[in-house]
């Protein structure tokens, strides 16, 4: 039953990272834009996350080093500390987004007043991180995020084209004018990037050690990341097949996050969105604690300070204060006003530019057999992993010039 | 450590650049993007409409996302407003800004109209002639 139990933080991990509010709405967005014509990205971007996941979550296992102690010192102090801090900085906006997407949420489920939501939930995300064991935390949000599939349901019920879904699921040249076909490369990039977001191997790799994994439990390494990652894919793809269903033929660009529920639960009665806002309301609470915890892991794992979520609050202080400090300042960010999706979108495309930064020195400790031993990589994950990362660096290196030239993804 | 600082100051300056290129509506191909943006809410309020008249939404969803798409709606119009200091094509322009206002105050009452579906109807026929005023109206530029 424990063993069981531990699959769901890779289902929180996926979950939290995967369906954020971003990319609830980004996804329903390219779905709107393009069909099922974008479903490759999230495909490639699913493969890449598993094989990242499972290497980090080895490497955490075998070397007892988390993604950040690695950073440091594979790319050395300096370069170490630009991606510290440009990664902290992506986590604090994506924090103070989803913390205004849960009030939000539970708006939609009460009707009470926003602002006062925003920090009735960010003092009781606190309470809950303080309270409670690591893993409990993982479960509660991991399983009670499994409602989203509600969304899975309904886009089966709407009867998609199954054929040009599958089509989808091949990159294709896009044939539209210039700015269609950078709107194309915008939401490729964009999708990609959300499925990818680096919190989520951030949170694996500590989770892999708040939970003491062995290397016995290599063997779960992957299945856990496997399956975390494909059921978050599996709704990112449910989400953007009702964006092509629902949104598309309207010409309906979704841009509020009470749009998307409507799609989630479009064939059902009045239940289903009851069950649609709890699936959604977990996910994005699950990903605004992965985003406080992430930042406050990687500070202390970056300076080798003490961190554990399951250690008394004394005896890792930096750790305490950085993820209440994250939360903190993630509501004050949402309290002044700033749209949560314009957060959304700058972390998205910024989060691409970040990434090489953390998936290169991953993918260097996992192929040297000197820290590695018996656990290196085999030379097809070494091969696959630097395939991935020359796609993430082109990506990366084209996302900023296509958020100017699309005026971030304006159709 | 230089190059990560002119590294942020190209990233700082793209952001600028990014933020900007949101603001500027001076041609008739930003006019044309507002007109596609008003009409795909309009859409949106004309789903929001049916949503709540297939009995599919709660009262407190129907509150909280009229208040959401009327913001949005509001968001739009003070774009518009920027335009009309610089008018492409000035009738146009008020069109689908009187549209605009119109789609707002429909969409703040359809949660008044919850359970009373000879309202809900009612504000449906408003948006689908709204619908048309902007597809019209585009269809001259």
């Amino acid at each position: 039953m424990t063993k069981i139990l531990g699959i769901t933080l890779g289902i929180m991990t996926a979950l939290g990272g995967f369906i954020d509010l971003g990319q609830i709405v980004f996804t329903l967005q390219a779905g709107a834009l393009f069909g099922y014509a974008l479903l490759w990205a999230i495909v490639l971007g699913t493969a890449a996350i598993i094989v990242y996941m499972e290497m980090c979550g080895r490497i955490a296992v075998v070397a007892r080093e988390p993604v950040f102690s690695v950073v440091r010192t594979q790319l050395g102090f300096k370069a170490g500390l630009a991606t510290l801090i440009a990664s902290n900085l992506l986590d604090l906006i994506t924090c103070a987004a989803e913390l205004a997407g849960v009030a939000i949420l539970l708006n939609l489920v009460s009707g009470w007043n926003e602002k006062l939501l925003l920090v009735a939930a960010t003092l009781a995300l606190g309470l809950i991180v303080h309270s409670f064991k690591f893993r409990w935390i993982e479960r509660t949000f991991g399983l009670a995020g499994l409602l989203m599939i509600v969304s899975v349901v309904s886009a089966v019920m709407l009867h998609p084209h199954w054929a040009t879904v599958a089509h989808g699921l091949l990159p294709t040249l896009p044939r539209h004018d210039l700015h269609g076909a950078l709107l194309y490369g915008y939401f490729a990039v964009g999708v990609f990037s959300a499925v990818l977001m680096v919190y989520e191997v951030h949170f694996y790799s500590s989770g892999a050690i708040e939970e003491d994994w062995k290397t016995k439990d290599l063997a779960e390494n992957f299945f856990v990341a496997s399956l975390g990652a494909t059921l978050g894919a599996l709704l990112t793809a449910a989400l953007l097949v009702l964006g092509a269903i629902v949104f598309r033929p309207h010409g309906i660009f979704p841009e509020i996050l009470s749009t998307s529920l409507m799609a989630e639960v479009f064939p059902f009665a009045q239940r289903a969105l009851i069950i649609a806002l709890l699936g959604s309301l977990a996910c994005v609470s699950g990903a605004a604690l992965e985003t406080a915890l992430s930042g406050a892991y990687n500070i202390c794992q970056f300076f080798n300070l003490q961190w554990g979520k399951d250690m008394p609050a004394k005896s890792a202080p930096a750790y305490t204060l950085a993820w209440t400090g994250m939360l903190v300042l993630g509501m004050v960010i949402s309290l002044t006003g700033i749209r949560p999706l314009t957060l959304i979108n700058l972390s998205v495309i910024f989060g691409m530019v970040v990434m090489p930064f953390t998936y290169y020195p991953i993918v260097r400790v996992a192929e040297d057999k000197k820290i590695m031993g018996a656990h290196v990589n085999s030379k097809a994950d070494s091969a696959v992993g630097w395939v991935f990362l020359v796609l993430i660096t082109l990506a990366a290196a084209a996302a900023l010039p296509l958020m100017v030239l699309t005026h971030s993804g304006q159709p | 450590m230089r190059s990560f600082g002119k590294l942020g100051v190209v990233l700082l300056v793209l952001m600028a650049l990014a933020s900007c290129g949101q603001s500027k509506l001076t041609d008739i191909e930003s006019l044309r993007s507002q007109f596609r943006s008003a009409m795909s809410l309009a859409s949106e309020a004309d789903l929001f409409v049916n949503f709540v008249r297939n009995g599919q939404a709660t009262v407190n969803y129907a509150a909280g996302h009229a208040k959401q798409l009327s913001e949005l709606i509001q968001q739009s119009e003070s774009e518009l407003k920027q335009m009309a200091e610089a008018p492409a094509a000035p009738a146009a322009v008020r069109t689908c800004n009187d549209s605009l206002e119109s789609l707002r105050r429909e969409v703040l009452e359809i949660p008044n109209s919850l359970g009373k579906p000879p309202a809900l109807q009612d504000r449906e026929r408003t948006i689908l002639e709204i619908q048309r005023q902007l597809k019209q109206a585009s269809a001259s530029l």
